[in-house]
C-alpha cells in the first residue's frame, strides 16, 4: 500500500499555512509536528506489534500502522486533543484491522509465514518457531470480535474497563468475549500444538 | 450456570479484574477442582505465548514517508 502523500500537499498549498505573518497558526503547526513526532517515537513499535498479532501478516500490519499514524496526524491537524493518545491509537488500529479483515474476508487473513499479497516474503519467517506459528494460527482462527479484545487485554495489558472504552462496548460484553476467545483459542491451540 | 462454568469465565480475566467476592469464590473452587486449577495454569501459559510473539516496527521507508507527510517546522 502506498502512503497517501496528498495530506502534505493539501497542507502545504493552503495559503494560510504559507503566510509568514500567521504566527499563531505556524506555532500550532509546529506543536502538531512535535506531537506527531512524539506519537511515532513512543507508539510505532507497540502499534506495529499489536497489528501483527491481529493480522498475522507483518507487511499488512506495517501498512495498517502507517495508516493509523497518518490518521493521527490528520486528527492533530484538525485540532483534536486526546486525553489518552495511546488508547486513541489502539482504537483506530483496531478499527482499521477489523475493516481490513472484512474486506479480505473471502481470502482470510494470511498467516505470518506466507508470502503476502504483494509478493513480499516475510523476513521474520526464519525466526518464527513452531510454537509461535501455532499461537498465530490460533489467533487467526478467532473472529475479530474476539481476537481484538483478547490481544488488547493479554498482550497490551489493558484492563477490562479500558478495553470496553476503546471498543465502545460494555464491560460485561468484554468479559464475555474474553471468555469465549480464550476457550476457542485453547481448543485450537491444543488441537494444533497439543 | 454451574460452578465450573462461572469460574472459567472469571479465569479469562486477570486477578486485578476480579471483585473481592469473586476472588474468594475462585480460590475456594480451585482448591477443590483440579480441572479448573489446570485451566488457570493453561491460561497463564497461553498468555505468555501471546505476549512473547515477536514485535514489529515500520520499515525505514514507511517511517521516512510518515515523517515526510508534514512540512517540518510548520509554514514555509
Amino acid at each position: 500500500m502506498m502512503f497517501h502523500i496528498e495530506n502534505r500537499s493539501e497542507i502545504v498549498t493552503k495559503p494560510w499555512l504559507r503566510s509568514s505573518y500567521n504566527i499563531e497558526k505556524r506555532d500550532c503547526i509546529i506543536k502538531t509536528d512535535d506531537a506527531f513526532e512524539t506519537l511515532i517515537r513512543r507508539y510505532e513499535q507497540p502499534i506495529c506489534s499489536y497489528l501483527v498479532r491481529l493480522t498475522g501478516d507483518s507487511a499488512r500490519a506495517q501498512d495498517l500502522a502507517q495508516e493509523t499514524f497518518l490518521r493521527a496526524y490528520q486528527a492533530l491537524c484538525k485540532g483534536e486533543q486526546w486525553e489518552n493518545p495511546r488508547a486513541w491509537l489502539y482504537r483506530v488500529a483496531s478499527r482499521l484491522a477489523t475493516d481490513d479483515y472484512r474486506r479480505r474476508r473471502l481470502l482470510r487473513w494470511l498467516p505470518l509465514w506466507s508470502i503476502d499479497s504483494e509478493g513480499r516474503t516475510d523476513e521474520t519467517v526464519e525466526d518464527t518457531t513452531a510454537e509461535q506459528m501455532a499461537v498465530r494460527a490460533a489467533l487467526a482462527d478467532l473472529a475479530p470480535k474476539y481476537r481484538v479484545p483478547l490481544v488488547l487485554y493479554v498482550c497490551e495489558g489493558y484492563s477490562v474497563a479500558e478495553v470496553a472504552k476503546i471498543l465502545g462496548i460494555s464491560v460485561s460484553a468484554v468479559k464475555m468475549r474474553l471468555s469465549r476467545a480464550r476457550k476457542r483459542f485453547r481448543q485450537f491451540y491444543q488441537g494444533e500444538h497439543g | 450456570m454451574n460452578k465450573c462454568t462461572a469460574v472459567r469465565d472469571l479465569l479469562a480475566l486477570r486477578p486485578d479484574d476480579w471483585e473481592a467476592d469473586e476472588r474468594i469464590r475462585i480460590e475456594e473452587h480451585l482448591e477443590t477442582c483440579a480441572d479448573c486449577a489446570a485451566l488457570a495454569g493453561i491460561n497463564v501459559e497461553q498468555d505468555r505465548l501471546m505476549v512473547d510473539l515477536p514485535g514489529l516496527r515500520l520499515t525505514p521507508m514507511q517511517r521516512e514517508q510518515l515523517h515526510g507527510a508534514y512540512p517540518k517546522g510548520g509554514a514555509t
